[in-house]
C-alpha cells in the first residue's frame, strides 16, 4: 500500500459508449498503485466489467486514455496488455472449451514470458495446496464444471500477469472455502508488488479484504474510499445480509388449487455435448404454485429450461403440459428472446402478433396496435426508453431484459419459465421481478425458476429441489421464513 | 483391366487432384481459423492468367510462376480488407472478388491477346509429374501442423472461439490474414499450374469453378486432413473415368457435362456432407474484438 | 503504427464505417442519396476500365449515362429494368429471413428454356398460352430453386454455395440443350425455334420494346411485395429467422417450411423473368437471355428489401447501368467482361451499404 510512488495503471476520463446508444461509462477516473488490493463494487448495470475489459484491453473506450508508469498507453489488444504485465481473468471465462488445458495455457504463454510448462506447474502446486488431486492437462475445458473452470482461470490470470492482475467476479462460482484460499493468495501476490483489482458482488467477502474501494454507479464513480466499513449503509441499502448458503426450501401454497399445468415423469436430459443435466426426475407444478429448480453446478439450467419451455427434446422421460397453455419464458440472456435489428415496438408486441392468425384480413401490421401494445407494456415495466421506435439495441442490457420479462409476464401465460431471473439485474430490479413473480403466481400462473443461484429464491414461497451434475440432492419441502 | 487405360487413368487423376490439393489445403487451415474463402477461385483464375501473360511475355516460365503466385496473393488480399477489416460477409464478399476477377480476367485477355486462339506456349516447367505427386503430401504437412505445433493451437482456437483466443492473447485477425494470403499465393501457384503447368494455354474461365470445389471437398472432409486426401483423389478419379468415357466416345456424353463436372461435383459434396457439428464454430463469421 | 482509416473501435467496427455510420437515419433520402453515390463510383471505375483500352473515359461516361438515361434510351432501360425488379422482388422474401439465394441466373435461364419449350408448342392458344407459358416458365425456375432450398433443410447445406454451382450448371445445360436437342432447325445459331406468334408480347408503344409484362410488373410489383411482405405478419416471421437460428426456435417458428417456401417463391419469380424475356423479348430462347439480371438482382434486393421505392429506383438504375454499358461498348470499343466486373463491384457496394444502416 503504498501512494507515494506514482500508480502502476491510470486510467483517466474513460467513456465506454457502446454502439446503438448505451452508455457503460461516463468519465471514470482510476488509479492503481502497486502491491495494493483495489475493488471496485458496484450494482448490475453499474460498468464494473466494462471498465476491467478496458483496463485489460478487450475493449477500446470511446474516449479517455490510459497510462502506465505515467507514459500513455493504447492496449490494442488483450495480447498487448499481457505483454506490458496486465493479466485478467473475464467473467465469462477465457478458456477454449474445444482446447485442453495445457493446450490453452501454451496460448496465453506465448504472450508472456514465461514457458508453457512453468505455469502448469505452477497451476498444480497452487491446485495441490488448496486439496486438489492431480489435474490431467490433456482433458478439454469443456469437461470442467463451471467452478473448475473459474478456479483455472483465476489461478492462471494469478501466474501470468507480471505486474497488474484484473479479476471480474473471481469467486462467484467457487465455494466459502475455496474463495478464501484465493483472497490469501490474492493479499500474497499482493505483498510480492503486484496489483490486484477485482469487481465482487459478494459484498461481504471483500469488505475487509480490500485497500482501496471504488464505487461505480451508473457508470458514474461516485466514491473513492480506503475503507469500506460504512459501504453498505450508504451505497448499497438494499443488498440483502446473507451468506448465501442455506436452504431456501419454500412450501407449496396448500390450498392446492390443483389445477396440474406442467408435468414431469423420470426427466432425463442431456446437453448439446452429451453430458447429463438431469437423471429421471419427477416433479408437477400447478397452478398458483412456484417451483425452483436449483442446479448447485450451474450446470444444465438453459437446457432444462428449454425442455420444460417445449424447444427441447429430453433424452428419455416424459414432459407433459397441459394441453393450450399459453407458456412464456424468460431466458437469462435476452438475446435469444429479441430480435436486436427490430424496433422496440414490435419487440415489446412480438407475443402478440404471433398469436394472431394469419387470415388474409389480419395480415398487415397495424402500426396504431403497436403502439398501444407497446405503451402498455412501457408503462407497466416503467422502462425508460427514448422511443419504441427506436432499435432495441438501443436499450440498455438491464432494461431489455425487463422489457422481455415483463413482455412474457403480461401475456397472462399458464406457465411461466425464468431461467437465472437475477442475470443483468440490479438490486432493485431483482426485487421488482420477485414481486411479479408472487404477482404471477397469485393470479393464477405457473411459475418455474431455474436457476444457479440459490439468492434467487430468497423472499420467494416455492417448492425446490437441488441438482448436482443432474442428479437430484435433496427434495425439501418445508416452511421458509420470508424475508 | 488394360493396363494403359490403368496407367492413364491414374495420371489423369494425379493432374486434377494436384491444383486441387494445392488450394484445398490451405483452405483446410483457413476454415480452421474460422473464415471461408471463396475468392479462391478468382485467385487462380487470376494466377492462371498472369502466369500465363507472364511467360508468354518473357519467355521463362519460372516469371510466370512468380507473377501466377503473387497475383494470387493480391486477389486474396483484397478479401481480406473485406473480410476482415471491413467485416463484410465473407461469402459473398468472396464470390464478388471471383466475379470481378473473371470479368478482369476476360477483359484483359481481350485487351492483350484478342480473339482467336491464345498461342500454345513450348516452354513449359518440367519435372512437374515429381511436383504433382508432392502435393499429395500436403494433408498429412497440414495435419502436423494443426495438431502437433503450437501455431495449429492458434488456428484451432481462432477457429473455435475467436472471442476467448482473443482474450488469451491471440491476434486472430492477423493470423486470419496471414493464412489467407498464403492461400492465394497457393491458388495463384494452382492456377499457374494449370496454365502454364499442365497446358502451356489460357482459356476463359479456366478454372471453371475449381477453386469453389476445393472450398467444398474442405467441407465434406469434416475438416480432416486425412479425409481430405481420399476425398479429393476420389473426386479426381471418377472426374479422370468421366473425362476419358467421354473422349472415347464409348457414350455419348455432351462436353457441357465435362465443364459442369466442378459444379455438379461440388454439389454432390455438400448434399453428401450434410450438417457438421464438427465445423469450427466460428466458421464464416468475423466478430469480436481481435 | 498508423492505420487511421481502418483502426477498429470499441465494438470491432471500422472507423470507415462508424464514420459513415453518421448517415445513421434509415429513410429514405439516405438510401437514394448512397445508392447514387455508388452508381457514379461505378462508372467512374467503368472509365478507368476504358482508360485501359485507350479509350477516352470521359467518353465512355458520357455514352453509358447517355445509354442509360436519355430519353431515346428510357424505353430500353425500362426494357432491363424489369426483369432486374421482378427477381429483386423476388429475392427480398427470403433475403429478409437471411437466406441467400445466389441462383436467380440459373433460375431465369430454366425457366426461359421452360417457357420456349412449352411456348413452341402452345400454338394457337392465344392468351392463355401466354399465361400458361408465363406460369410454366415460373414453375421451372422454382423447380431449379427448390433443389438447394431442400439441400439447406434436409442437409443443412450452405445456399450461397449451392445456388451458386445451380447457376453454373444451369448455364451448361442450356448450352447443351440450345446446341442439341432444343435447337432449332431453322437457324444457324444455337438457339430454339421461334414460339407461337399468338403467343408474341407485342410492344405497346411503336418504336419501343416494351410489352404488357413491363409495365405490368413495374406498376404492380414494388407495391405488392411492400403489402405483403415488408408489413405483414408473414414478413415478421421471415425477419425471425433472419434473426437467427436461436431467435427461430425461442419463438417456435419452423424455419425449414419458410426457408424452403421463400426460396421456391425467389424461383418462381425469377423464372417468370427468364419467361417474360422470351416471351416479349426474344420470341425464343437463346444464349444471351440473360444479361445477368440473376445477379444484377441481388445487390437490388440486399439493400431495398421489401421496399417498393428502393426496388423500383434501384431496378431502373441498375437497368440504365447495364444498357449503358451495353451502347458504351457498341460505340467506343471497349471489351466484354464488364459487366462481370460491374456485377462483383456492385455485389460489394451492397454489402458496405448493408454494414453502414447497421
Amino acid at each position: 500500500m503504498s501512494e507515494a510512488k506514482a500508480p502502476i495503471i491510470e486510467a483517466r476520463d474513460i467513456w465506454a459508449i457502446y454502439p446503438g446508444g448505451y452508455t457503460a461509462l461516463s468519465g471514470v477516473d482510476l488509479s492503481i498503485y502497486e502491491g495494493e488490493i483495489h475493488v471496485i463494487l458496484g450494482e448490475n448495470g453499474a460498468g464494473k466489467t466494462t471498465l476491467l475489459k478496458i483496463l485489460g484491453g478487450y475493449m477500446r473506450p470511446t474516449a479517455g486514455e490510459i497510462r502506465i508508469d505515467g507514459k500513455k498507453v493504447f492496449l490494442k489488444s488483450p495480447r498487448v496488455a499481457l505483454e506490458k504485465g496486465i493479466s485478467m481473468a473475464y467473467q465469462g471465462s477465457s478458456l477454449i472449451g474445444e482446447l485442453t488445458i495445457e493446450e490453452n495455457i501454451s496460448i496465453i504463454s506465448r504472450s508472456c514470458r514465461m514457458d508453457h510448462r512453468e505455469i502448469l506447474k505452477e497451476v498444480e502446486n497452487m491446485l495441490s495446496r488448496m486439496g486438489f488431486r492431480e489435474i490431467d492437462p490433456d482433458v478439454k475445458v469443456s469437461s470442467l464444471a463451471p467452478s473448475e473452470r473459474q478456479l483455472l482461470e483465476v489461478l492462471i490470470a494469478v501466474i501470468v500477469g507480471r505486474r497488474v492482475i484484473l479479476l471480474d467476479e473471481p469467486t462467484s462460482l467457487l465455494s466459502p472455502e475455496i474463495s478464501e484460499e484465493i483472497l490469501r493468495i490474492l493479499r500474497k501476490v499482493s505483498m510480492n508488488g503486484k496489483a490486484v483489482v477485482m469487481t465482487n458482488h459478494k459484498i461481504r467477502e471483500v469488505i475487509s479484504f480490500g485497500d482501496r474501494f471504488t464505487i461505480l454507479k451508473r457508470g458514474l464513480k461516485i466514491a473513492e474510499l480506503r475503507s469500506c466499513g460504512e459501504c453498505f449503509e450508504k451505497f448499497f441499502p438494499h443488498d440483502i445480509h446473507n451468506d448465501g448458503q442455506g436452504s431456501v426450501a419454500g412450501i407449496v401454497d396448500s390450498s392446492d388449487n390443483g389445477e396440474e399445468i406442467l408435468r414431469a415423469k423420470d426427466l432425463t436430459i442431456i446437453d448439446d455435448r452429451g453430458i447429463y443435466v438431469m437423471r429421471g426426475v419427477s416433479f408437477k407444478v400447478s397452478r398458483k404454485e412456484v417451483m425452483a429448480i436449483v442446479s448447485l453446478d450451474g450446470r444444465g439450467v438453459r437446457e432444462i429450461a428449454e425442455t420444460i419451455y417445449g424447444i427441447r427434446s429430453p433424452l428419455s422421460g416424459e414432459i407433459w403440459v397441459k394441453p393450450g397453455s399459453r407458456i412464456s419464458y424468460v431466458p437469462s440472456d435476452t438475446e435469444r428472446a429479441s430480435v436486436m435489428s427490430m424496433s422496440i415496438a414490435i419487440n415489446a408486441s412480438m407475443r402478440r402478433l404471433l398469436e394472431k392468425r394469419l387470415r388474409i384480413g389480419s395480415m398487415l401490421i397495424s402500426h396504431k396496435d403497436l403502439r398501444s401494445y407497446a405503451e402498455s407494456l412501457i408503462k407497466e415495466s416503467r422502462i425508460k426508453v427514448p422511443s419504441i421506435w427506436s432499435s432495441m439495441r438501443s436499450l440498455s442490457g438491464g432494461n431489455a431484459r425487463r422489457l422481455v420479462i415483463w413482455r412474457e409476464a403480461l401475456r397472462k401465460p399458464d406457465l411461466i419459465v425464468f431461467e437465472e431471473p437475477s442475470a443483468s439485474l440490479d438490486i432493485s430490479s431483482i426485487e421488482l421481478l420477485k414481486e411479479l413473480i408472487k404477482d404471477l403466481a397469485m393470479r393464477g400462473s405457473a411459475v418455474v425458476i431455474i436457476t444457479s443461484d440459490p439468492e434467487d429464491l430468497k423472499g420467494l414461497r416455492s417448492g425446490v429441489f437441488f441438482l448436482r451434475e443432474g442428479a437430484l440432492v435433496g427434495l425439501e419441502k418445508s416452511q421458509v421464513q420470508e424475508i | 483391366m488394360d493396363q494403359g487405360l490403368l496407367v492413364g487413368l491414374l495420371n489423369s487423376t494425379i493432374v486434377i487432384a494436384a491444383p486441387l490439393l494445392l488450394v484445398a489445403s490451405i483452405e483446410l487451415l483457413v476454415q480452421k481459423s474460422g473464415m471461408i474463402n471463396l475468392a479462391v477461385e478468382g485467385a487462380m483464375l487470376f494466377g492462371a492468367f498472369s502466369a500465363y501473360l507472364a511467360t508468354l511475355y518473357s519467355g521463362n516460365p519460372l516469371i510466370g510462376v512468380l507473377l501466377g503466385v503473387l497475383s494470387g496473393i493480391m486477389v486474396s488480399g483484397i478479401l481480406a480488407i473485406l473480410a476482415i477489416n471491413m467485416r463484410l460477409d465473407q461469402m459473398v464478399s468472396g464470390l464478388s472478388i471471383s466475379m470481378i476477377t473473371m470479368g478482369l480476367t476476360a477483359y484483359l485477355y481481350r485487351l492483350f491477346i484478342g480473339v482467336g486462339k491464345p498461342p500454345q506456349l513450348t516452354t513449359t516447367l518440367g519435372g512437374l509429374g515429381f511436383f504433382s505427386i508432392a502435393t499429395f503430401a500436403m494433408p498429412l504437412a497440414i495435419w502436423l501442423l494443426l495438431y502437433r505445433s503450437g501455431l495449429g493451437i492458434l488456428i484451432r482456437a481462432s477457429g473455435e472461439d475467436p472471442e476467448r483466443a482473443c482474450r488469451l492473447g491471440v491476434r486472430v485477425s492477423r493470423l486470419r490474414l496471414y493464412l489467407l494470403l498464403i492461400e492465394g499465393g497457393f491458388a495463384g501457384l494452382s492456377g499457374a499450374l494449370l496454365s502454364i503447368g499442365f497446358s502451356g494455354l489460357y482459356m476463359d474461365n479456366m478454372t471453371a469453378g475449381r477453386g469453389y470445389l476445393a472450398v467444398v471437398l474442405v467441407i465434406l472432409s469434416g475438416w480432416d486432413p486425412m479425409k481430405l486426401l481420399p476425398a479429393i483423389l476420389t473426386f479426381s478419379f471418377l472426374d479422370a473415368i468421366q473425362l476419358r468415357m467421354q473422349a472415347s466416345g464409348l457414350i455419348q456424353i455432351p462436353y457441357q457435362l465435362a465443364l459442369a463436372m466442378p459444379y455438379i461435383s461440388a454439389i454432390i459434396a455438400l448434399a453428401i456432407a450434410g450438417k457438421s457439428l464438427k465445423a469450427p464454430k466460428s466458421l464464416a463469421t468475423h466478430e469480436g474484438p481481435c | 503504427m498508423k492505420r487511421a482509416r481502418y483502426r477498429r473501435s470499441s465494438s470491432g467496427e471500422t472507423i470507415l464505417l462508424r464514420s459513415a455510420r453518421r448517415i445513421k437515419s434509415y429513410n429514405m433520402l439516405n438510401n437514394v442519396f448512397l445508392t447514387l453515390l455508388f452508381l457514379i463510383i461505378l462508372t467512374t471505375i467503368v472509365g478507368l476500365l476504358a482508360l485501359m483500352t485507350g479509350a477516352n473515359p470521359l467518353d465512355v461516361l458520357y455514352w453509358i449515362l447517355w445509354g442509360g438515361f436519355s430519353p431515346q434510351q428510357i424505353p430500353e432501360t425500362l426494357l432491363r429494368a424489369s426483369p432486374i425488379l421482378i427477381i429483386a422482388s423476388g429475392l427480398a422474401v427470403p433475403y429478409m429471413a437471411r437466406v441467400w439465394n445466389i441462383g436467380s441466373e440459373g433460375q431465369l435461364i430454366f425457366g426461359a428454356l421452360g417457357a420456349a419449350w412449352i411456348g413452341i408448342h402452345l400454338s394457337g392458344w392465344g392468351s392463355f398460352g401466354i399465361l400458361i407459358a408465363v406460369l410454366f416458365g415460373g414453375l421451372c425456375g422454382l423447380i431449379w430453386a427448390l433443389i438447394p432450398g431442400l439441400l439447406r433443410v434436409y442437409r443443412g447445406s450452405n445456399e450461397v454455395l449451392t445456388t451458386l454451382m445451380m447457376n453454373y450448371i444451369a448455364i451448361y445445360m442450356a448450352s447443351y440443350l440450345l446446341n442439341g436437342p432444343l435447337k432449332s432447325r431453322a437457324s444457324l445459331f444455337p438457339e430454339t425455334d421461334l414460339v407461337g406468334r399468338d403467343l408474341w408480347l407485342d410492344p405497346l408503344f411503336p418504336g419501343t420494346r416494351i410489352h404488357a409484362g413491363i409495365l405490368i410488373s413495374l406498376a404492380l410489383l414494388p407495391l405488392a411485395i411492400h403489402i405483403l411482405f415488408g408489413r405483414s405478419l408473414i414478413g415478421l416471421r421471415l425477419r425471425i429467422i433472419g434473426a437467427g437460428e436461436v431467435q427461430a426456435r425461442y419463438f417456435k417458428l419452423s424455419p425449414g417450411l419458410i426457408v424452403i417456401l421463400s426460396m421456391i417463391f425467389s424461383g418462381f419469380m425469377a423464372g417468370v423473368a427468364g419467361s417474360l424475356e422470351v416471351l416479349g423479348v426474344h420470341h425464343r430462347a437463346l444464349p444471351t437471355i440473360s444479361q445477368g439480371y440473376g445477379y444484377l438482382a441481388i445487390p437490388v434486393a440486399m439493400i431495398s428489401g421489401p421496399s417498393a421505392p428502393m426496388l423500383l429506383i434501384a431496378s431502373i438504375g441498375l437497368g440504365g447501368v447495364t444498357n449503358g454499358v451495353t451502347v458504351a461498348q457498341m460505340i467506343v470499343g471497349i471489351p466484354s467482361g464488364m459487366m462481370y466486373i460491374l456485377q462483383g463491384f456492385l455485389l460489394i457496394m451492397a454489402l458496405i451499404i448493408i454494414k453502414i444502416r447497421g
